[in-house]
């Protein structure tokens, strides 16, 4: 058996003895974690140019299907599994209903989309995709919610695949094959006399992939979902699910139309309208994630703006465009991974997800709060961490091509990010601890070995970004432009400048330990409790002061909103809705007609009929 | 490689020393103009020095470890940042000194600051925290815009090839071949420096000292050098980047006093902004001096086709 196919065959199987053993939660969740760590054992037997076909015969045509290897789908299914192996171990203590043959299944068809080389079987995969997941979401916490949120997530995934077939027939109607890589440079070829044609094409394709990802103006679902998904998932939903849009983009990307449609800045135009739509989700997603209060759906807004960078980043298609995205798509796994972990057991200890009803844990859960506080660090692209560099090299893309509307909104995102990072760490985090949680405790030990992994691996990946940039690299050459300069592992070789990781990592612990020295040689400090705190000469006591009471986190950026207000008349959300009302509208006015009256509905027989018999004669 | 650490080792901790000291002593000088302005005879210029070594001998209360963490994390990136500074003609790390890095690094300093304050548990901490960040929001922004065409105007990120670029006289200065960019900076240091108008997240008088509430002893001491090497930070990233750097470490810092200068006496005559006006006034004026020096370099043939 080829380990191309064994990377479906395994999830499935593994699926299968899920399902089956489903109500015994803890063997449902082992079952998970070894197929996932199987998975990747024996995605360590497969190189890039791996090749498997098959013939399907279907309907008297002989389509030939296949699986193909190229550096960009290992460096995705690389990073997919592994994360997929630290979540299914975090999941052995989490206890949502999240149902493990469902993740298995999303992760059968994950594998699958990084690897089709037919657009049969990569359309295949990404329903079987979008539908496990729905499926999952159903199982939220709160029923009538996640309904609505599957639901909504369902109906925008099934317009964005309508799309993405209405594309395939297009392309198989002019080139009489699925294969991926023939209809590409077909495309190629019709580049040069009808690039109006190719672009109306591939904009099928990107709305699919533009939803997957919820790029604006397709962001809506995202909160939704996110929101609802069983916790054990939602980690999932957001670092790997995300990326697919991504994979998307980048197999019609270098269909480079720079020289057939007019230039802005030296860019295609079509690349230039991506790249805003980029910077417009990365603004959009970080303005609206802080003025959430529930802790998933803040997350959610910060989950689809950081697409928004990668976007902005792979549609410049320069070799530092290219890095930046990718290397940005997996420092945004990392650390989202992270956030979301942290997030998902803080949720599981509190019971509720309403960020202004916490606060003060730090005191309860230290080493869930180390790791948030590094991992929003590396969030927020603080060095040296991971997601600095990627950060840092998309604003030098950026730059580079004199984008300065474009890169000023993305900064704006970045410190966005900033704001909502900050009000999440404060309000879960900081601040007063509530009596309510007095009995809360720290995750338990599989989940400390999960954030303590997770810890180490943002700041292992910040100091040494070369182990995730040289795969990145060798994607960037497949594509047929020039990689950036590789010098060691500990080097991030941007446009402008370049730095060295380990030499900003030793500074900087050099000077902590100069300030935990201070800090240890002055005068001494004794340690009090959060009642002993500054309340302006008043006793607490005499007018019943509660912690809960004296915590400042709910509409943490009131003064804000006054700024922002007339953006937010602007409801993309509302005209999905007012879309589904018409939609809803037309169903009911069609369901006048089956009035019940069987004569009626004989003539519609008929009419139907001979409709169809004039079509049938007509095309034959 | 050891004699070689330890050399650099002793050089930043005289790096940091002399940071520190300068700070202090803009402090110091800073409450002494203010107070010839508002026609009293003020402390001493040597006040901010004999405050920090009362405040780092006296006890103090402290919140939690992660009270005591955050304030070292307020400090520590700081002194790390000081050491990709061109300081005059030396730099510690110069094959580091990517302006982006540097900026960020300050940020961690923030977010460690921040940490520290909003582990004490006071909702006035929070509420001078959540200022602050709205602050930031705003004046980052023409910041951003202006280091960006600085970027593509040099077309180098390392600020030592910045420095060394405008060397040869005044008329190289970036502050002469950028001058809307410098005034947009020269607003958004304002706001950097948390100074009147833009002083919302301290706020005197309104919010208790907003951050330092629950600061006593050698925490507010750490806040107080926090603030201190912030300055010389600040205002040395400024002159590196349009006032062409300096030969000698004296000039340096008399470069970096004019620019303080201008910013205490802008906090000397205005009065405080809401926070909501002081973000919008940031995207308005300042934004926009920033966007049009871009373009200006811009159309100049900035623009870099890779």
């Amino acid at each position: 058996m080829s380990p191309l196919v064994a990377l479906l065959i395994v999830p499935i199987t593994g699926s299968a003895v899920a399902a089956i053993i489903q109500k015994y939660r803890i063997a449902e969740r082992l079952v998970a974690f070894l197929t996932f760590s199987i998975t990747f054992l024996f995605l360590l037997a497969i190189k890039s140019g791996d090749l498997f076909t098959w013939n399907l015969g279907f309907l008297g045509k002989n389509v030939e299907m296949g699986l193909q290897i190229t550096p960009l789908s290992l460096f995705m299914l690389y990073i997919t599994i592994a994360f997929g192996i630290v979540l299914t171990f975090y999941n052995l203590s989490e206890k949502s209903k999240m149902k493990s043959f469902l993740l298995l299944l999303t992760m059968a068809a994950s594998n699958w989309i990084f690897m089709s080389n037919d657009m049969i079987s990569f359309f295949f995969a990404w329903e079987l995709m979008s539908w496990t997941s729905i499926l999952m979401i159903f199982g939220g916490r709160r029923e009538e919610e996640a309904r609505h949120g599957a639901l909504y997530y369902a109906m925008m995934s099934i317009g964005g695949s309508y799309s993405m077939l209405i594309g395939i027939f297009l392309l198989y109607n002019l080139t009489g094959t699925f294969s991926i890589q023939s209809n590409i440079s077909y495309l190629m070829s019709l580049l040069a006399t009808n690039p109006w044609w190719v672009l109306g094409i591939v904009s099928l394709f990107f709305a699919a992939f533009m939803v997957k990802s919820g790029i604006f103006p397709f962001h809506t679902w995202v909160p939704y979902t996110y929101g609802e998904a069983p916790d054990g998932f939602v980690p999932y939903l957001s670092s790997v699910m995300s990326k697919y849009g991504v994979y998307g983009f980048l197999i019609f990307l270098p269909l480079t139309l720079g020289a057939h449609v007019p230039s802005v800045l030296g860019l295609a135009w079509p690349n230039y309208v991506l790249l805003w739509f980029g910077s417009v989700t990365a603004v959009v997603g970080s303005v609206l994630a802080f003025m959430q209060d529930d802790v998933k759906k803040l997350f959610a807004y910060s989950s689809f703006g950081n697409l928004g960078f990668i976007l902005a980043a792979i549609a410049l298609f320069t070799p530092i465009g290219l890095t930046a995205g990718l290397f940005h798509a997996f420092n945004h796994l990392l650390f989202n991974g992270a956030i979301f972990i942290t997030v998902i057991a803080v949720i599981s200890k509190v019971g509720t997800t309403r960020m202004s009803e916490m606060g003060g844990l730090w005191q309860k859960m230290p080493l869930t709060f180390l790791t948030f506080f590094i991992g929003i660090a590396a969030a927020a692209g603080i060095p040296p961490f991971a997601g600095f560099g990627s950060k840092w090299m998309i604003f030098q893309a950026m730059i580079s091509h004199g984008l300065i509307f474009a890169t000023v909104l993305l900064f704006f995102a970045s410190i966005a990010s900033f704001l909502y990072l900050m009000r999440a760490f404060h309000a879960i985090f900081l601040g007063q601890l509530s009596h309510r949680y007095d009995n809360v405790k720290e995750v338990s030990s599989i989940g400390k070995i999960t954030e303590g992994f997770l810890l180490a691996a943002l700041v292992f990946f910040g100091i040494f970004p070369g182990f995730v940039l040289d795969p990145i690299n060798s994607i960037v050459s497949s594509f047929g432009l020039k990689p950036l300069p590789t010098s060691g592992y500990e080097y991030i070789n941007g446009f402008f400048s370049s730095v060295n990781m380990v030499s900003i990592f030793v500074v900087v612990i050099v000077a902590f330990i100069f300030g935990f020295l201070l800090f240890a040689v002055v005068a001494k400090h004794k340690k009090v409790s959060q009642d002993d705190n500054y309340t302006a000469g008043q006793i607490p006591q005499d007018w019943n002061l509660t912690p809960e009471m004296y915590q400042f986190s709910y509409d943490f950026y009131e003064p804000m909103d006054k700024e922002i207000a007339p953006f937010l008349k602007v409801k993309i959300d509302g005209f999905f809705k007012g879309f589904g009302q018409s939609v809803d509208y037309i169903g009911r006015a069609i369901k006048e007609i089956f009035t019940g009256n069987v004569q009626m509905y004989t003539y519609l027989t008929i009419g139907g009929l001979i409709v169809f018999i004039i079509a049938g004669w007509v095309v034959w | 490689m050891v004699i070689e650490f330890l050399i650099k080792l002793v050089q930043g901790i005289g790096i940091g020393a002399l940071a520190l000291a300068t700070g202090l002593l803009f402090g110091g000088i800073a409450r002494k103009i203010m107070a010839r302005i508002q026609r009293r005879y003020g402390p001493p210029f040597t006040q901010n020095f004999i405050d920090l070594f009362k405040l780092f001998s006296k006890s103090s209360v402290s919140h939690g470890w992660a009270f005591d963490l955050g304030l070292v994390a307020g400090f520590a990136p700081m002194l790390a940042a000081l050491m990709f500074l061109p300081i005059g003609s030396f730099t510690l790390l110069p094959s580091d000194s990517s302006l982006i890095m540097i900026i960020y690094l300050m940020m961690m300093a923030y977010l460690g600051m921040a940490m520290g304050v909003l582990a004490s548990g006071n909702p006035n901490s929070a509420i001078g925290m959540s200022r602050a960040l709205m602050l930031m929001a705003g004046y980052e922004v023409p910041f951003a815009a202006v280091i960006f065409s600085v970027y593509l105007f040099s077309k180098t990120g390392y600020l030592t090839q910045i420095v060394a670029m405008q060397s040869g006289g005044f008329m190289n200065w970036n502050m002469v071949k950028m001058p809307l960019g410098f005034l947009a900076v020269e607003i958004a240091l304002q706001g950097m420096l948390g100074e009147k108008p833009f002083d919302q997240a301290i706020a005197p008088a309104e919010i208790a000292s907003g951050p330092m509430v629950e600061l006593g002893g050698k925490y507010l001491g750490f806040g107080m050098i926090q603030h201190s090497v912030g300055l010389f930070l600040e205002t040395g990233i400024v002159v590196d980047l349009f006032l062409g750097g300096a030969p000698n470490f004296w000039i340096f810092i008399a470069k970096q006093f004019v620019l303080y200068f201008i910013v205490v006496l802008v906090d000397a005559i205005l009065p405080r902004l809401r926070v909501h006006e002081a973000t919008s006034f940031f995207w308005k004026l300042p934004l926009f001096l920033g966007i049009l020096q871009a373009l200006i370099v811009i159309i100049q043939g900035g623009v870099i086709n890779v």
